[in-house]
């Protein structure tokens, strides 16, 4: 039932970045909520299903875009390297998270930002610096507030469990001591 | 400083094959999934389309009564021009000229936009069963938006004019100097491979050329507002703002025929 939540909030994300984003454009960039939920469900499902999530969401950026799959590949490593770090690393903190998702956003612009290069096209170069930093923060800020408001629905949708002793709790290894 | 298990390779190798394979398989993936999300976009965007109405009251208040006034002078302009178009009708039947057919337009609504920063894309509510294929035209009623890419049976996509995977021939109306007009994903177009020797100034039309067969001749594409050499200094360019505001479109046209 909370992963099939989890996938309703993905979907509307995704829906809500397609349709209702243009509005709140800056500087020409929209925030990357789809990757905000790829962040989110990384950091609170167990690990198949924030993957398999991640994938969905991968493949739903790819339907609307122009060139490349690029998503569909980057997402579930995105994903797949965030819950390997989450298990080193406590996120408790909400500036963590922020700076992950900066991060985080900034390297999958980049990585773009070198495919759009690489397959010939021509962009101005302050175009391309504006995407990848602003796009990064912008997606940092709204992350805040969307994180934010999970935390006002806590107990409604479900719980938020940031810490890496949920993960191994799920996974059966318990580690009292830390 | 990370401890590998044996399992963890495996596990690592697993989910790049399956991404891959994946990523592989992505075209088979997009005509159900567009098919599935076309109810819900389609509720989105009529929901965001009657709070834009309602939100942005007073703006289209105001700009409704300035196109009231731009439509009653171009009405008055119409049928000054009327006459002139009569005039060149019986002259070309007179010539044996083969007359140049109306277009045949389907109008379709916009229900979604693309995910990312890069990329200029719209999806329309049409697709095939309304007749229409990958590489027509889109336009509205001020000039050109771009063209179809991409066709399933009740959606299409649309790279707008800005998207730089896009290109276009065209033409400085004035001095009928022929240019390649790509997008930035900027707010301008770029007209580039004009000689440094060209006749072009700021607040030039451009319109397509149709000289490839693939756009028709004669759509607007913008005005000319700024220009300059291009790095090797042996050509130049322009800077083109559309005459379509591509950030707020909500209706397109697609030339059939």
């Amino acid at each position: 039932m909370r992963n099939l939540k989890f996938f309703f909030f993905v979907l509307i994300l995704g829906i809500c970045q397609a349709v209702f984003l243009d509005y709140f454009k800056i500087f020409n960039v929209k925030p990357d909520l789809l990757l905000i939920s790829v962040i989110i469900v990384s950091l609170v499902l167990k690990p198949a299903w924030a993957v398999v999530l991640s994938l969905f969401a991968g493949i739903f950026k790819d339907t609307f875009a122009s060139c490349s799959f690029i998503n569909t590949f980057l997402f579930p490593l995105w994903s797949f390297f965030i819950i390997k770090l989450s298990s080193k690393l406590s996120f408790d903190e909400l500036p963590i998270r922020m700076g992950l998702v900066f991060i985080v956003a900034i390297v999958h612009n980049i990585f773009c930002a070198l495919i759009f290069i690489c397959s010939g096209k021509i962009i101005p170069p302050g175009i391309i610096l504006r995407i990848v930093i602003v796009g990064a923060f912008y997606t940092a800020i709204v992350f805040l507030l969307v994180s934010t408001e999970l935390r006002i629905s806590n107990g409604k949708i479900c719980k938020l469990r940031f810490e890496p002793d949920a993960r191994r709790d799920d996974e059966g290894v318990v580690n009292a001591l830390r | 400083m990370f401890r590998f298990k044996i399992k963890k390779p495996i596990f690592f190798a697993l989910i790049i094959l399956l991404s891959l394979s994946l990523y592989l398989a992505n075209p088979f993936f997009k005509t159900p999934f567009l098919s599935f999300l076309k109810l819900p976009l389609g509720l989105f965007s009529a929901i965001r389309r009657e709070a834009g109405a309602i939100i942005f009251y007073h703006r289209n208040y105001v700009e409704n009564e300035k196109l009231r006034q731009k439509l009653d002078e171009l009405n008055n302009r119409l049928n000054a021009q009327t006459e002139v178009f009569l005039e060149n009708k019986r002259l070309k039947d007179a010539l044996g000229l083969k007359q140049k057919s109306a277009y045949r337009l389907a109008t379709s609504l916009v229900i979604g936009r693309s995910l990312d920063s890069w990329s200029q894309a719209l999806i329309i509510d049409k697709g095939s069963s309304h007749g229409i294929r990958e590489g027509m035209t889109v336009i509205n009623y001020l000039g050109m938006v771009g063209c179809v890419v991409e066709v399933l049976r009740f959606n299409s996509k649309v790279l707008l004019i800005n998207d730089p995977n896009i290109a276009v021939s065209g033409l400085i109306q004035r001095s009928r100097q022929e240019g390649l007009v790509c997008g930035t994903l900027g707010k301008n177009l770029i007209m580039k491979y004009l000689p440094s020797e060209a006749d072009i100034k700021i607040q030039d039309a451009v319109v397509t050329s149709g000289l490839n067969g693939l756009y028709p001749k004669g759509l607007l594409i913008g005005t000319v507002v700024g220009l300059g050499f291009e790095f090797s200094g042996l050509g130049r360019y322009a800077l083109i703002k559309p005459i379509v505001n591509l950030n707020n479109i909500e209706e397109v046209l697609v030339i059939l025929q």
